[in-house]
């Protein structure tokens, strides 16, 4: 990938300058149909854009020097993370490298790691709390999600994601997409699967010592975390078809805020599981359907 | 009965549905019966204390002098159980149909009024109130003579019961003079050198001699 | 700049984000602030969240006459809540003690250990009167008149003897600070 590609992929699409504002949008309308769903009004438009601005007018705490450092480091790096993921999404036709597919992956990674981190950092109980929660469903979830990315992988002979994505592969895609669709509400920490941020039960889980820009930078993080995992599985659902750019760009937004509302649908329908049985969907259904992908994957490729 | 609805029926429903919300700042209209702020109606009151004997949390302060009372209300102690308004003997306390409102400051809602003695008949000194309701049911069907004596003030209620009774007994005249005079100058040794107000034997004894009060 | 300022303004009128904190309340008063969240009132329209963490919050609604053992912890959550913040005495128990004034065991009322910006009466009081109080509130934060910037300002301005000066009323640490406790 060239310079000024992942410059523009990084900075204009689908980096900051849509990913800001999809962040946004995509929080709104988790928000607003929630509400919806609850015969609710809900928040107005501009809400998470008015919450970020707030929470960086806050005073922040001051802490002991390596604690602060430490604890405004992690959203920051989670930022960064998530950015340089959506920087390796595979919208376009072309521009990628082998060896994108392992990056992304490690990278989507990331940010569960810095949550884990930033609780233990924090050095409060209920932080603590949240972050072994969230370290149990990290290693319940990343087993199918890894081994779908590998079935694919395994399936096309590559690991560049362009190259991946250019071949049609249902037969493993298809079981790839639900493992993958599996996994969304737990690394988006939203029901059935909010267990780790269980509001009000630890009280804020592994953002509880977190204020003002800090915490800031934390829901920023989720909202970009929002926009790359939806898009992630828009990408990968993408029909393998000779499209224009500016068409991809429109099915590419128009799949993603679907599979947000889908997923939004279905934690306002649901109660919270606890960790062990979330680790059990995981690692029961997640691994058959991605089982089944590999087993496919190895058969028929 | 057991009517199982699914969850996603529930939520899909709701969906093609309304939201039921009351937008901000549209409130529900609280009902006629609704227990809010206590008013008082200070021509009923009777200053007799109830209402601060019987309120829960010390909302309602009562504190007498010679002249009347003073009442205070403090609505943010309240408990709007309404316990003030049942026990009023003079039904002079209500309760407003609305919540209370917030307020900035302690203390900033307090209601202080002062309830004045009505006068008594006789003399016009400050003197506590009844109320008709106890009238009733200490007189029964009372004639107007008892309700003016009913009325009367500590001192006067004190002298016509003398009267009334040297009267019955048929003591002399100079005899109830003395007594006049003796309550005179217990007035004035009292009230520091205040006059009395009437003459002694100013009134007249009772033309309907044998009725002398329950 | 003025339009940062107005910015900023703008954000926290728009987004108040509430924690609760029951200091000893029957939890009559704290059901009633639930309701407040549910379909019929909703407080999300206008913004307001209800926050699992003190860190997280602008809004303090206090409810509960302040027992003895629940002092503390008033003290050392409204330190943790960063600035700018108000607090909100929800019910007659924070505002007075109701029933429980004079009893050894409570400490309240809730003025005389943080200082309180708006009271909402009542026993319990009504959801919607609940958000009535809590938009006033949302309009002293936006002002920046609220009851601990006024105390932040006089302990700034008076000339502290040890550099540890105590108000009445005013006993709780600054914020600022991670207490080490618990």
């Amino acid at each position: 990938m060239r310079i000024v590609d992942a410059l523009l992929r990084l900075l204009i699409f689908p980096g900051l300058v849509y990913a800001l504002p999809a962040a946004w949008l995509m929080v709104w309308v988790e928000r607003k149909l929630t509400a919806r769903l609850q015969r609710r009004i809900g928040p107005p438009f501009f809400q998470p854009f008015f919450d970020f601005v707030k929470l960086l007018a806050k005073r922040p705490v001051s802490r002991p020097p390596l604690q602060g450092l430490v604890m405004t480091a992690l959203p920051i790096l989670a930022t960064a993370a998530v950015l340089g993921a959506l920087t390796l999404l595979p919208v376009f036709a072309g521009g990628g490298f082998s060896g994108d597919l392992v990056l992304l992956a490690s990278l989507l990674e990331v940010p569960a790691l810095c949550a884990v981190l930033g609780g233990f950092a924090s050095r409060s109980l209920y932080g603590e709390l949240g972050a072994t929660r969230e370290a149990v469903l990290s290693v319940a979830y990343s087993l199918p999600f890894l081994a779908s990315l590998v079935a694919l992988a395994a399936a096309a002979h590559t690991l560049e994601l362009t190259t991946l994505l250019s071949r049609p592969l249902w037969a493993v895609r298809a079981p790839a997409l639900v493992a993958l669709a599996l996994c969304l509400p737990v690394k988006l920490r939203i029901n059935p699967f909010s267990v780790a941020n269980a509001e009000q039960e630890i009280y804020a889980g592994p953002t509880t010592e977190f204020e003002g820009p800090r915490l800031a930078l934390w829901e920023l993080a989720h909202g970009l975390e929002w926009v790359v995992l939806t898009g992630l599985w828009a990408t990968l659902a993408f029909p393998v078809v000779r499209f224009a750019w500016p068409l991809r760009v429109v099915v590419f937004i128009a799949i993603s805020f679907a599979a947000a509302a889908v997923i939004t649908a279905v934690a306002a329908a649901t109660a919270r599981l606890k960790p062990v049985q979330a680790a059990r969907v995981y690692w029961q259904w997640g691994m058959l359907v991605a089982v089944v992908a590999l087993i496919l994957a190895m058969a028929l490729y | 009965m057991e009517r199982h609805v699914s969850i996603f029926t529930v939520v899909s429903r709701n969906l093609r549905r309304q939201a039921v919300t009351l937008r901000f700042p549209d409130r529900p209209t609280p009902d006629r019966a609704f227990r809010g702020s206590v008013s008082i109606d200070t021509a009923k009151c009777l200053t007799c204390g109830i209402c601060d004997y019987v309120c829960v949390s010390g909302a309602i302060g009562v504190k007498a002098d010679e002249n009347g009372m003073d009442w205070r209300y403090e609505p943010g102690r309240c408990t709007f159980c309404g316990r003030c308004v049942d026990h009023c003997p003079g039904e002079a306390l209500a309760q407003e149909a609305d919540t209370v409102r917030a307020y900035a400051r302690s203390g900033e809602l307090s209601k202080h009024v002062k309830v004045d003695y009505p006068g008594c008949p006789q003399c016009g000194r400050p003197s506590r109130p009844l109320s008709e309701r106890l009238l009733a049911k200490a007189y029964g069907e009372a004639s107007d003579e008892l309700r003016r004596r009913a009325l009367l003030c500590q001192r006067c209620r004190l002298r016509e019961a003398q009267r009334v009774l040297l009267n019955g007994r048929g003591r002399s005249a100079e005899l109830a003079t003395a007594v006049d005079r003796s309550v005179q100058a217990d007035e004035l040794g009292a009230a520091g050198a205040e006059p009395a107000n009437d003459a002694p034997g100013g009134t007249a004894p009772l033309a309907d001699g044998g009725d002398d009060g329950p | 700049m003025a339009l940062f300022d107005s910015l900023i303004r703008t954000a926290r009128r728009r987004s108040p984000w509430l924690f609760h904190l029951n200091a000893g309340s029957c939890n009559g008063c704290d059901i009633e602030l639930v309701a407040c969240l549910g379909p019929r009132f909703d407080v999300e329209q206008l913004g307001i969240r209800l926050e699992g963490s003190p860190r997280h919050a602008d809004i303090i609604v206090v409810s509960g006459p302040v027992t003895r053992t629940t002092r503390p912890a008033v003290e050392t959550i409204y330190a943790q809540v960063p600035d700018p913040k108000v607090v909100v005495a929800l019910g007659s128990c924070p505002a007075s003690c109701n029933v429980f004034a004079g009893s050894p065991t409570i400490e309240g009322p809730l003025d005389r250990v943080i200082p309180v910006d708006v009271y909402v009466p009542g026993c319990p009081p009504r959801p919607d009167a609940i958000i009535a109080g809590i938009a006033e509130a949302i309009g002293i934060l936006v002002s920046g008149r609220s009851a601990h910037e006024r105390l932040t300002q006089r302990r700034a301005e008076e000339p502290a003897a040890d550099g540890r000066g105590r108000r009445p009323g005013a006993n709780a640490p600054r914020s600022g600070h991670p207490d080490g406790a618990p």
